[in-house]
């Protein structure tokens, strides 16, 4: 059928605390809850191709849910206008979970839509837990999430914030405007900005100048999109490798894990990569675009990728691709 | 530190003496190189001290060689000592010459133990060496061992894990096995101390009565089949003696009428004609007119067609050989030839006659149709005749459209013509294969795959349904006996899907012919909510086959999606903007229209790029817009039907929006819309909203 689903493009993706389940969001405002386990290890062999989630629900307006991330206690969701929380206990013992809180983001007089919440990452500190989402405002707005309030925005990007990234007391953003800005969120002040796209080797401006997500460790940054996937050290904030063999049409999702790059966007493959740009594998995708690509280790050592199709991708090696989720609603 | 050094010293200057011994001897053997047996005696004689030497290390007790080097060092320094003393005092030169020679012979001695010292290190490292090798094998031999017992314990559960078939058969506990099983089997002298024996002993019962059970079926099944043969019977007696009752009937009418009787008003208003029908054609013809008069329809006229006197006769000779019919191949084509012997004069005829003949004779149809006609409001007509094929039982329809007010002159006129408009009305439905099982195997006896559907109308599933078969739930065996209820059942939903079919496929054609001349099709309310202007214009649209829509590079990713088969409908339009920007759009309709709606598969050729949904997410976003969210807009009765007119209105839209959000460099922004891009996928607005002079924004 060539319905919405066909047309699905799922935006986000999280695991729950037990890393058991894997949830996913899509432009519908729809949240789907996949079982794992019975995905990648079935206990009986099924007729279907694809797993069908466990069940589906619609987040709170129908809005596209464009950002995910778990705590122990909470699934957030990130909608526009707002992040709300479920608990996880209500997810995973009903099919109908209600909201147990919800943040509004802060909107301006002069604004006339409410704002994406394009992206949302969490920071432990000691017993508090900060939430860190960047959004189509132009701003990045912290929260405390113990008090459940809005504690201090970022103000530096010209145009909305496609994707944040937190760890220790630094927070990176990555915008439209092409700017890749760092933070400190203990100093409240803008540590470093990079613009790639004002680079000639980097810039390609049939796609643009947007950055599509920006990731960092100890000592680099990587980040791509418009311009291509590139390499910076960190302190010196200087060019140190330009991805130039990756085949794609902007760069959507960047993360860092150990000593290997991944990266992802429009392209028929996900690629990991070795910092000096060797391509250690390139997974074929069922996603004309990824969104989203998200791994655990334990209890599953699991790597999904979903993006513009009603697909969900998942590895559990870095080679190949073997098990595919649908989101299409399961019928009861 | 310094105990390291000193040892190294002490290594490097015995390194240095044996150098210097070597030296020592090749240039004696330089020398005396004439006399070379000489050299090779001294050769010998250095061999023989160095053997003597390195027994002697061995022999001798190292501890006391460290306290005679002690005893010699010291009196080595006395000496030493001595002649300091003498240099001091009176310079005696014999007196230190003496003292020298003693000095100089300790210091033999102090050699001499040095060499053998090397000897005893180099022999005590050589057996470390060899004791740490026999360690080292050793410890390999134990991990070997170590591995082979892993090895082995993995075996050992693998054994134990192992699971055999018999046990996933549900086996009849074991106090029953002992009652009911014969002691021969049972042997309960072994298996009730052996619980090996024990399960197979029971595997062995189960077996037996499993076999047992099977014959029983078996039997009881063949048991069924003769009655159901004798129920069979039975029931075309019956069914023979309808037709004689319905005589009986005809016959009698005049004297009824004669005498001033009346029968039930419904066989009076009947014409005799009806009487003549075939039992399915009759069910029809009684259940549309009561239909059409029940619902006082007057877009709706049930007529009878055909040779009446034909079927007059046919009726005769069929009553009289109705069991020859039903029986054999051989009598019916000898019936056959009886029928037409008048005409032929010799009887003797060749094998592709008697064919011919046969082929002939199957596919006979009885000479009077039924022919119902369905009238829109508009004035357009659909034609149906039902006609009835004796030998394979089943009925097919001819369909006629009658248009009015409509151009014939597109080349979508496929879309109308009697043959396809009704293909699928329920699903699968195309009337190209005979709805009766048993067609199947009478046609390839006479080596024809399927009938002529032209010739013979077209055998739908529905069409058998209204005249009272109903081949879906009848039994293979049996022949398929029309009955009334199973028409009453089906008529008026059939009925009502042939009129919105019709209906649906009359708007749909209009819309086409508007957009093979080049313009969006007219339709205020449609108009209204979409933007007002657009730039695009549409070169052309015409019918393309699918051969020719499945080898387009941006229909790939729909055909498994929209289960694109060779009996829909295909459609390429091209609508361009300048002369740098066109939109090809490839689309299907399905033969149920509307209820599935038309699938557009978009490609934008602009700056020598093809940008399809397969390499550009805003086209595949376009593709949403005109195939998933086009259905909210006709969400209601009377739009559906127009779900084509939005699309293209749509796509349109969406074709300006498109150029002007991604490529502004090339087209000046008319549109207004507030974000260009937005979120992460960078979603262009294509979704109009009328405020104020309309605006575009994301969904």
């Amino acid at each position: 059928m060539v319905d919405r689903c066909f047309y699905n493009t799922t935006l986000s993706q999280t695991f729950s605390p037990c890393g058991n389940y894997l949830v996913a969001g899509n432009i519908y405002g729809q949240i789907a809850v996949f079982d794992l386990q019975n995905a990648l290890e079935p206990s009986e062999p099924t007729s279907d191709q694809f797993s069908k989630p466990l069940f589906v629900f619609q987040s709170a307006r129908d809005k596209s849910v464009s950002s995910l991330v778990s705590n122990s206690k909470f699934l957030i969701v990130g909608t526009v206008g707002e992040v709300s929380g479920y608990d996880w206990k209500s997810i995973l013992s009903n099919k109908n979970p209600k909201v147990a809180w919800s943040l509004q983001i802060p909107t301006y007089r002069d604004s006339l839509e409410k704002s994406d919440v394009n992206s949302l990452a969490i920071v432990e500190n000691s017993n508090d837990q900060t939430l860190v989402a960047g959004c189509g405002d132009k701003k990045v707005h912290l929260f405390n999430l113990r008090q459940g309030k809005h504690t201090q925005s970022f103000d530096g990007h010209d145009n909305y914030v496609h994707s944040v990234y937190a760890s220790g007391s630094q927070v990176v953003s990555s915008g439209e405007d092409g700017k890749v800005c760092m933070w400190d969120w203990r100093q409240c002040a803008k540590t470093a900005v990079l613009e790639p796209h004002l680079n000639d080797q980097l810039a390609r401006p049939h796609l643009g100048k947007w950055v599509g997500d920006a990731c960092f460790n100890d000592d680099w940054l990587v980040c791509g999109g418009g311009p291509y996937l590139s390499l910076w050290h960190l302190r010196s904030m200087d060019l140190m490798n330009k991805f130039s063999n990756v085949e794609d049409s902007g760069i959507h999702v960047v993360r860092i894990c150990d000593d290997r790059i991944m990266a992802g966007g429009t392209s028929p493959y996900f690629y990991h990569l070795s910092f000096s740009g060797e391509i250690f594998t390139q997974l074929e995708t069922s996603s004309l675009t990824v969104y989203s690509a998200i791994f655990e280790e334990k209890p599953f050592h699991v790597t999904c990728l979903a993006g513009s199709s009603s697909h969900i991708d998942l590895c559990t090696n870095f080679k190949y691709r073997d098990q595919i989720l649908t989101f299409e609603e399961p019928k009861s | 530190m310094s105990k390291n050094t000193s040892s190294s010293s002490a290594s490097t200057a015995s390194s240095d003496a044996k150098k210097r011994r070597k030296e020592e001897a090749s240039g004696a053997s330089l020398l005396q190189s004439s006399s070379s047996s000489k050299s090779t005696a001294d050769n010998n004689i250095y061999k023989t001290v160095i053997e003597y030497e390195e027994t002697e290390a061995l022999r001798r007790n190292p501890d006391e060689d460290l306290e005679l080097v002690k005893k010699t060092c010291e009196e080595f320094r006395t000496l030493m000592g001595e002649i300091a003393e003498i240099k001091a005092k009176d310079k005696d030169p014999a007196a230190i010459a003496e003292k020298r020679t003693q000095a100089m012979l300790l210091f033999v001695i102090l050699k001499k133990l040095n060499r053998l010292e090397k000897f005893r290190m180099k022999n005590s490292r050589d057996l470390l060496h060899k004791v740490k090798q026999q360690v080292d094998s050793q410890h390999l031999h134990l991990q070997n061992l170590l591995y082979e017992v892993l090895h082995l314990k993995k075996e050992v559960t693998k054994c134990l894990q192992f699971k055999s078939k018999d046990e996933e058969i549900d086996l009849v506990s074991v106090e029953e096995f002992y009652k009911e099983a014969p002691e021969s089997i049972s042997r309960p002298d072994q298996t009730k101390a052996d619980s090996h024996q024990l399960k197979l002993a029971r595997l062995e019962w189960e077996l037996k009565q499993r076999k047992q059970l099977a014959a029983q079926c078996q039997e009881l099944q063949a048991e069924k089949e003769t009655v159901a043969a004798e129920i069979q019977k039975k029931k075309t007696h019956l069914e023979s003696l309808a037709p004689m009752l319905k005589d009986i009937l005809s016959a009698t009418k005049p004297v009824q009428e004669y005498l001033g009787f009346t029968g039930s008003s419904r066989v009076v208003k009947q014409p005799e004609i009806a009487y003549l029908l075939p039992n399915p054609l009759y069910f029809l013809y009684v259940q549309a007119s009561s239909y059409q008069e029940a619902s006082d329809n007057k877009n709706m006229a049930v007529t009878i067609s055909g040779d009446e006197e034909e079927a007059q006769r046919m009726r005769r000779t069929a009553v009289s050989s109705k069991q020859q019919y039903d029986h054999h191949e051989d009598s019916d084509s000898d019936n056959q030839e009886e029928k037409e012997g008048g005409k032929r004069h010799h009887r003797k005829k060749s094998k592709t006659d008697r064919q011919e003949e046969r082929k002939k004779h199957l596919l006979v149809k009885h000479p009077l149709s039924v022919v119902v006609s369905i009238t829109l409001n508009s004035g357009s007509s659909l034609q149906l005749a039902f006609f009835y094929l004796i030998n394979l039982n089943i009925i097919t329809v001819k369909v006629k459209v009658v248009l009015v007010e409509v151009d014939h002159s597109i080349s979508a006129s496929h879309l109308i013509s009697g043959e396809t408009i009704l293909s699928e009305l329920f699903p699968n439905d195309f009337g190209l294969e005979s709805p009766n099982v048993a067609n199947h195997y009478q046609l390839k006896q006479v080596g024809l795959n399927s009938y002529d559907s032209k010739e013979y109308g077209l055998a739908y599933f529905w069409a058998q349904k209204i005249c009272g078969f109903d081949f879906a739930s009848a039994q293979n065996d049996s022949k398929v006996e029309p009955t009334s209820a199973v028409s009453q059942e089906n008529l008026p939903g059939i009925l009502r899907a042939i009129k919105k079919r019709l209906a649906a496929r009359i708007t749909l054609y209009k819309q086409i012919q508007s957009l093979e001349n080049r313009m969006i099709p007219e339709h205020p309310e449609l108009s209204s909510m979409f933007a007002p202007k657009t730039h695009g214009s549409i070169d052309f649209w015409q019918t393309i086959v699918h051969a020719d829509f499945i080898t387009l590079p941006y229909t790939a990713h729909l055909l498994t999606a929209a289960n694109v088969s060779e009996s829909d409908s295909f459609f390429k339009t091209v609508i361009s903007r300048g002369s740098s920007a066109k939109l090809h759009a490839a689309v299907v309709l399905k033969c149920d229209f509307p209820s599935s709606t038309p699938i557009f598969a978009l490609q934008i050729e602009t700056q020598g790029k093809q940008l399809n949904a397969k390499n550009d997410e805003s086209i595949r976003d376009m593709e949403r817009e005109v195939n998933h969210y086009c259905k909210e807009y006709c969400s209601t009765t009377n739009l559906r039907e127009r779900i084509l007119t939005a699309q293209m209105l749509q796509l349109l839209s969406c074709f300006d929006i498109y150029l002007e959000a991604a490529m502004t460099s090339q087209f000046p922004r008319e549109k207004i819309f507030i974000q260009p891009v937005r979120g992460k996928t960078r979603s262009l607005p294509y979704k109009y909203m009328k405020i104020g002079n309309g605006i575009f924004t994301q969904h």
